[in-house]
């Protein structure tokens, strides 16, 4: 195989384009199939993705590339560059790193994104702030509600 | 008029949970710790309804089952507290979840009977007086009280997956001497259904006479309750009850069984398994039952690992990984707990090793009774003041 076989490059929503090793690229279903498909050249559009936000993908999958195809790296060292990989993302990059994952079709990256958010997520305030639910209760209904649920509240 | 599309900032165009799709939204709140999932209620008025869903628990418990594996429940009860605490069963020295009984017991002369966890949730009964608990949550609600003035209440606890509901099943009997026990049956068999619109003990039919042993346990699974009982003076059997039809059905034991004394129902590898209830003659002969209906048992012979013998010990179950748990029971003698811990015995009967397993942080008191369960899955099952579960 000449090198460019082995190479792909991954363009995103704002046009920036990525090179990176079929093998990294691989570990997204979605790319997986539209290779196997032929239905694109050697240039794949991702609509959906930012190119912020591919650079981490692409990031991710290096790691567990070169994990996957060598055993280098013992799993417990993989699952730490996964905590410390999320660590500091902020609301906004975990929830399009979800949608990401999920559009690339890549298991263990949504598994660990929504993980990072579930983690982050525990009291009712993260719930209205973290999540952004809106708190569609009148004051009345709300006390009410918190005061047949003290149970809740505990730790 | 302005129209604000709910959850979403268009100031700093930034992506909230609620502009996920449904499916992305599910794989975040099954990732969230139960008691976090059931304090949703409180978060807004339209997440309710997700998070009582059937569909949801299922997942989550199956999802925490298979993720993080099953956990051991101990119920720990002395005069001044009642709690609740469960760890890994895989590391039990790990993630300790503890929550207390509320409302405590009235009356510390009589404690909580509990029955095995059925998909996290737990039946606590004192004579008439009976509560639902999740101990994940730490959410209670009692039931209206067993109608009887018998203080002689057995209890069971089990969920009907054809119709979706949870049942509590009572029935009384007259204290006997032990000797007497098989003569006095069990009477006043009456039901609960959890979520029925109304909530209220119902009256049914026993056509099999029979009378649970003191401090009988029921074992919930796939849709029926199995407890031991005697039918006869020394005729043991293993009682099944049909959550879904309500009736109970006699699985006779194999005729060269001879039993002195009462069984203990556990579940080997899945299936339900017969244990002399007492371990300290150095062995233990299991009857698993391979087929309900032919009455068909089969006979597992079990080695009793050496530091049980001579100890009053109760053979717990079988975990996933096949090994073999005993238990101290209740009432522990300070020779067993030297400190404030609480050991258990697993035991591996393939390649014969056992290893005790010390938990801490069971209590200070000699006079504890601590149970042991296994298999327990941590649900975020939410209980309301209608039971509707």
């Amino acid at each position: 195989m000449s090198k460019s076989e082995k190479k792909i490059v991954l363009k995103s929503l704002d046009n920036e384009a990525f090179e990176v090793e079929k093998a990294v690229a691989l570990q997204s279903q979605t790319i997986w199939v539209m290779c196997e498909d032929k239905c694109v050249g050697n240039e794949i559009p991702l609509e959906n993705v930012t190119g912020q936000i591919l650079a981490k993908v692409i990031d991710y999958c290096k790691k567990h590339a070169v994990v996957d195809g060598d055993g280098d790296e013992s799993s417990e060292e993989l699952k730490n560059w996964d905590t410390e990989f999320t660590k500091n993302m902020d609301q906004s990059t975990l929830f399009n790193m979800i949608l990401a994952a999920n559009y690339l079709n890549i298991k263990s990256l949504l598994n660990l994104t929504c993980q990072a958010v579930a983690d982050k997520t525990k009291t009712i305030d993260e719930f209205h702030t973290f999540l952004n639910i809106e708190n569609n209760f009148t004051p009345e209904e709300e006390a009410q509600i918190c005061q047949e649920n003290l149970w809740a509240f505990d730790d | 008029m302005m129209i604000r599309k709910r959850g979403y900032d268009t100031r700093s165009k930034k992506r909230y949970l609620s502009n996920l799709p449904p499916e992305l939204k599910r794989e975040i709140l099954l990732r969230l710790q139960s008691k976090c999932v059931a304090r949703l209620i409180l978060v807004s008025r339209d997440w309710p309804s997700i998070v009582r869903d059937k569909g949801f628990i299922d997942s989550y418990l199956n999802r925490s089952s298979s993720s993080t594996g099953p956990r051991l429940l101990f119920t720990v009860c002395n005069p001044e507290k009642q709690f609740f605490l469960s760890c890994p069963q895989d590391d039990p020295s790990s993630d300790h979840h503890r929550v207390s009984i509320a409302p405590p017991n009235p009356n510390p002369d009589h404690r909580y009977k509990f029955s095995p966890p059925v998909r996290g949730l737990i039946c606590c009964q004192n004579q008439s007086r009976v509560l639902i608990g999740n101990p994940s949550t730490g959410q209670f609600v009692t039931l209206p009280r067993v109608k009887t003035w018998r203080k002689g209440i057995f209890s069971f606890f089990g969920y009907d997956p054809v119709n979706d509901v949870y049942k509590v099943l009572c029935m009384t009997v007259i204290h006997a001497p032990p000797d007497r026990e098989s003569q006095l049956l069990s009477e006043e068999h009456q039901i609960i259904t959890l979520g029925a619109k109304k909530a209220a003990w119902r009256m049914i039919k026993c056509q099999h006479p029979h009378r649970p042993p003191c401090r009988t346990k029921g074992l919930c699974m796939n849709g029926f309750i199995y407890y031991f009982a005697w039918i006869h003076e020394k005729q043991g059997c293993l009682i099944s009850f049909d959550l879904s039809s309500e009736e109970f059905n006699v699985i006779k034991l194999p005729e060269d069984v001879r039993l002195k004394e009462a069984c203990e129902v556990v579940n080997y590898g899945g299936k339900i398994a017969l244990a002399t209830a007492l371990v300290f003659r150095g062995k233990l002969d299991l009857l698993v039952l391979q087929d309900a209906i032919k009455q068909e048992w089969l006979k597992v012979p079990v080695v009793v690992p050496e530091e049980l013998l001579g100890n009053l010990f109760w053979f717990k179950g079988g975990t996933c990984d096949n090994e073999l748990v005993f238990a101290p029971y209740e009432s522990l003698t300070p020779s067993f707990t030297p400190s404030s811990s609480f050991f258990f015995v697993c035991y591996n009967p393939k390649d014969k090793t056992s290893k005790k397993v010390l938990i801490e942080g069971l209590g200070d008191q000699c006079s504890s009774e601590i149970e042991a369960f296994l298999n327990y899955t941590e649900s975020p099952s939410l209980l309301t003041n209608r039971l509707i579960l």
